[in-house]
Formats: C-alpha cells, sequence, structure tokens
C-alpha cells in the first residue's frame, strides 16, 4: 500500500462516526496487534481526540454559545459543524469561521434568533482580537483640516471593526451568559446597532445611535465627508449638521478606530 | 538495514548550543512571567499561535522575545503528509522566523493531514523506507527553503503499522541523517510509546544519533493503565523524570523545557517542577563525569 493511500484510509477513518465500521475496517488490517488493546480502541484514540480537539477550539471560540443553548443543541451542532467543515487550513486559528452561517441553516437552531446573533457576536470578537495592527488617527487630527479639504476628506475604519445589527439583547445576554448568570432573554422593539472595535490590544463593543450607524457604514463604503453630512440631514436640521458630524468623528477618534 | 552516510553538521556535537532550562510560553503565564521574572533560562513558543495578523499575542511575543531566548515549535508543517508541501505555510513562518530570531525551529516527525484535509493531530506512519525517502526529501526542502536546519520530535502514538520494518529509532535515526536534520527528542513521548508499543525506552535513546539531538520535551501524560495518552495536562510522571536522568547520562547536556497545555497550574509550580528538573540534570550531569 502507497503512504498516500494510508494516509487517504487513516483520514477517513478519523472522520468516520464511530458507527461507521466500513471506514474503520478499510484502515483496521494495516495495525499490528500489540499489548491489551486492540486495533479498534487505538484508532478510536484517535477518532476521539480528533473531535475532542476541535470540541475545544469551538468552546474557547464561543465560551457562552454552549451555555445559552444547553448540551442538547449545542453537542450536535458542534458535532454537525464538525463534519460539515472539516479544517483546510495549517492554523487552528481560523476553524470556526463558518460557524455563525452554518447555524442560521442548521435545523435546530435555524429559529433560535438569540443563539444565531450571539454565535455572530461571539466570532466577530474572536475576529476582532486577532485583526491586524493599524495606527489610530491622533484626537486631534481634526484640528489640523484645513477648510477647503473637508468637502472630499474619508476616513478609515481600523482592522477589526464590525457593525452587528441585533433585533434581541444580544449583548447583555451575552454578558449575563459570561458571568454564570441566568439571562433574561428580550426582542428588542427595534433592532440595535453594535460596532466592535480593537483599541490598541483591547476589544471594545458599544451600542451605536441610528445616524452614527449610518455613518459608519458609509465611511466602511468610502464615502467622503460631504457624503456624510448629507446622510446626517435624513436626522438632523441642516444648521446642527455640521456640528452633529464633528462630534461624531471626534467621538469615534477618541475610541481609537479610525486611521 | 539501512546504513545511512554521516554528514557534516553545523552543530558539532561538542558544540551545540545549550540554553539550560525552559518553559512552553502558554498565554496563560503572559503576565506571570512578565511580573515575576522567574528563573527560566529560555521559552518555547507555538509557532502558529502567532501566525495572526496582530493584536496581543504578538504584542507578548515581542516583550518576550526581548526578554528571553525563544524557540520555534510547529504543529502544521505536515512534514510526511502525500500532499504537497504547504509553500504559504512556510512563507508565513519564514516571516515570522526573521522577526523572531529564535534559537532554533522545530516541528514533528509526522503528517497532521493529506487530500488538504486538516486533522490537526501528529498521525503516525510506518517505519520503512518509503516513508524515510519521503519524509527526508521534505525536510531537505524545508530546510533549503527556510535557510536554516530544523528540529524535528518524535511524536507519542497509539498505533503501529504491520508494514513497518525498523524500530522507531531507527527511523527516526535514518530520517535525521539523510535529511540533514536536528533532533527534538521528547524523553515523555519516549516513555508513552514504549508502554503502548512495548519496548525498553532506554533502546530508543541509545538507538538515536547522539550529535544530533538539540533540544529535549518534557510533559505530563495520563497512564490509563494498558495505555498512555500524551495530554499534557498533568506534572511530569516519576517514571519520566526517571528516564530523563538516564537520557543525560547518555547524552550530556540538552536544552530542556517542560510542555504544558492544558489544566494549567499557577506559574510557582512550574516553576518548581522546573527546579526539579534542574536538580536532576545536575546529579545526572555529576555521575556522568566520575
Ligand atoms: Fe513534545
Amino acid at each position: 500500500m502507497t503512504l498516500k493511500q494510508l494516509q487517504s484510509d487513516f483520514i477517513a477513518c478519523i472522520y468516520a462516526e464511530q458507527t461507521d465500521k466500513n471506514k474503520e475496517n478499510n484502515f483496521k488490517h494495516l495495525l499490528c496487534e500489540e499489548g491489551k488493546i486492540t486495533p479498534e480502541q487505538r484508532i478510536s484514540i484517535y477518532q476521539n481526540a480528533y473531535r475532542a480537539r476541535l470540541y475545544g477550539v469551538i468552546d474557547s471560540d464561543f465560551p457562552c454559545l454552549g451555555k445559552l443553548i444547553g448540551d442538547d443543541l449545542y453537542h450536535p451542532l458542534c458535532s454537525a459543524y464538525i463534519n460539515a467543515y472539516p479544517s483546510h487550513q495549517p492554523s487552528i486559528n481560523n476553524f470556526c469561521a463558518h460557524l455563525p452561517e452554518f447555524i442560521r441553516y442548521f435545523d435546530s437552531l435555524k429559529n433560535h434568533t438569540i443563539a444565531i446573533e450571539l454565535c455572530d457576536f461571539e466570532w466577530q470578537l474572536r475576529t476582532t482580537f486577532n485583526a491586524k495592527n493599524c495606527k489610530a488617527l491622533a484626537v486631534d487630527y481634526l484640528q489640523n483640516i484645513p477648510g477647503e479639504k473637508w468637502p472630499t476628506l474619508t476616513f478609515e475604519l481600523s482592522h477589526g471593526f464590525a457593525l452587528k445589527y441585533f433585533s434581541m439583547n444580544t449583548v447583555e445576554v451575552w454578558l449575563a451568559l459570561k458571568d454564570d448568570t441566568t439571562p433574561e432573554i428580550k426582542k428588542l422593539k427595534q433592532a440595535q446597532t453594535w460596532m466592535i472595535w480593537r483599541q490598541e490590544l483591547v476589544t471594545q463593543y458599544r451600542s451605536v445611535e441610528v445616524d452614527e450607524a449610518c455613518l459608519l457604514q458609509a465611511i466602511a463604503d468610502g464615502h467622503n465627508f460631504q457624503y456624510l453630512c448629507e446622510a446626517l440631514l435624513e436626522w438632523w436640521p441642516e444648521e446642527q449638521v455640521p456640528e452633529r458630524a464633528f462630534q461624531l468623528l471626534q467621538h469615534w477618534l477618541n475610541l481609537g478606530f479610525l486611521t | 538495514m539501512l546504513v545511512p552516510t554521516k554528514k557534516q553538521l553545523p552543530y558539532p556535537c561538542n558544540q551545540k548550543p545549550f540554553h539550560g532550562f525552559g518553559l512552553g510560553l502558554r498565554p496563560e503565564y503572559y503576565h506571570a512571567i512578565l511580573d515575576q521574572e522567574p528563573n527560566i533560562d529560555w521559552l518555547e513558543i507555538i509557532s502558529e499561535n502567532y501566525l495572526v495578523e496582530g493584536g496581543k499575542p504578538l504584542y507578548f511575543l515581542d516583550l518576550f522575545k526581548e526578554r528571553y531566548p525563544i524557540a520555534m515549535h510547529g504543529v502544521s508543517m505536515n512534514i510526511a503528509s502525500t500532499d504537497p508541501l504547504n509553500m504559504d505555510y512556510l512563507n508565513e513562518l519564514k516571516q515570522l522566523i526573521e522577526h523572531v530570531q529564535p534559537i532554533w525551529v522545530s516541528d514533528h516527525c509526522c503528517w497532521t493531514g493529506v487530500n488538504s484535509h486538516n486533522t490537526h493531530d501528529l498521525l503516525p506512519l510506518p517505519f520503512h523506507e518509503e516513508s524515510i525517502q519521503h519524509i527526508s526529501s521534505r525536510i531537505r526542502q524545508i530546510q533549503d527553503h527556510l535557510e536554516r536546519p530544523i528540529l524535528i520530535e518524535n511524536l507519542s502514538s497509539y498505533l503501529s503499522f504491520k508494514d513497518s520494518k525498523m524500530t522507531e529509532w531507527e527511523f527516526l535515526t535514518s530520517v535525521c541523517e539523510e535529511a540533514d536534520c536536528y533532533l527534538l527528542l521528547d524523553i515523555n513521548n519516549i516513555y508513552v510509546n514504549a508502554r503502548n508499543h512495548n519496548f525498553d525506552p532506554l533502546d530508543y535513546i541509545k538507538g538515536v544519533p547522539q550529535e544530533r539531538v538539540v533540544q529535549h520535551h518534557l510533559a505530563g501524560h495520563s497512564d490509563h493503565g494498558d495505555y498512555i495518552i500524551d495530554t499534557h495536562d498533568a506534572s511530569i510522571a516519576a517514571p519520566v523524570l526517571q528516564l530523563y536522568k538516564q537520557a543525560v547520562e547518555h547524552f550530556g547536556p540538552v536544552s530542556v523545557m517542560i510542555e504544558r497545555d492544558d489544566n494549567f497550574p499557577p506559574l510557582e509550580e512550574l516553576l518548581t517542577e522546573l527546579d526539579e528538573v534542574r536538580s536532576i540534570f545536575n546529579v545526572a550531569q555529576d555521575e556522568r563525569k566520575l
């Protein structure tokens, strides 16, 4: 048997659920009988280690999801995810990247809005934590912009900055679960926007006003200051627009995510 | 029996760098190590933990690299796989090497995946000529690409193949000599395999090329009676420390460190364990000189 064939059979056997004896049989006959434990038991050490390691990765990337939905929903979700998305990367860091999408279509959770939103939030925290460093603009940046430059002024958001729209009190629920207390789960009257970013090394999150969310999205889309001001007209009388725009920009500079 | 030809090594046996007694750097200990500046001679990082774009891991890495010699230990080189080498991974690793300037770079004599799948586990393979040729030519390519020799580590395993034509230590010796690379000899893994595959661990220690052994690992395991699992979640077992003493008597001074990856105790406990390793080393060295 070639090494390639042996490796393909071994990995199929590791992936196989323990009930899939066919895959195991293909591989088992290659193994020595040694000591008191059988080739089947030896194979199951690898099968268990494989699943345990990936469960461990999901647990650490989503510390509150399991607490929210309980073992009866969490274990089948993890197991189905591991089967659906075996790792193709040298690094295990991004193994869970598809879980926020996967949970939306997972039968027993697809209508479980709080689980879907919490999963999305936890993965965003993880992504932001490891995002590329960037140099934030200085807090006095705006003071040095000449007047004629303002209309065409554009900004960039730091790597790892994200906006999330939650229809439930997701962050509150997450905080309660983090403290091991029972969350009170509520549907909000109006969806709330949250921003997640990293200030130096610390991952931050904060809810944002409706006009603020709209402007942050516009910045993410590459629009300039003039566009931002026009957008603000939806909420503010014309004479107050420059003040609000300036106030928001200064606020964001203080939070350290404009680059 | 394969008779490998001896090759010229960058570190001849009497000039191997000895860095003393180290610890595996894990995020759980970042603050304790920085605050206490404890008696640790060097640190080993898991390279993959720092193959991220930014944030805390790289920030801390920079702090540690100013303070300690660092060895880079990887888990994803997939050396023995029949897939093509992952050049993206090797390029990223090379960048990290340039940044860290480690004392050396290591990975495992095993494969982790095939057909572009990754199990993130260290998987064994049969000990025969085809494996030796396959692995050693890949190590040569890796060393050429990284422009430096690497260390390969022996792994714990829970099964063995009927196809094997030699012992694990004969296999490892041939790979190292064919590839012209170094050995990171994990003493716990030797003990684990001796129990799982029923051989004398001293035969293993005496069977590998002394001049190529540059580093030792020590770690805890879980003993299930009929078999042992390499878990790194407990203190080093007494028979492993005993075997370590025999290793020092045989190999002389080799840089050594403790790997702890789960069930993390306070740093003080690991330091006490490291002191115990130091005193075993000193006793063995004294006995060696007699
Ligand atoms: Fe090891």
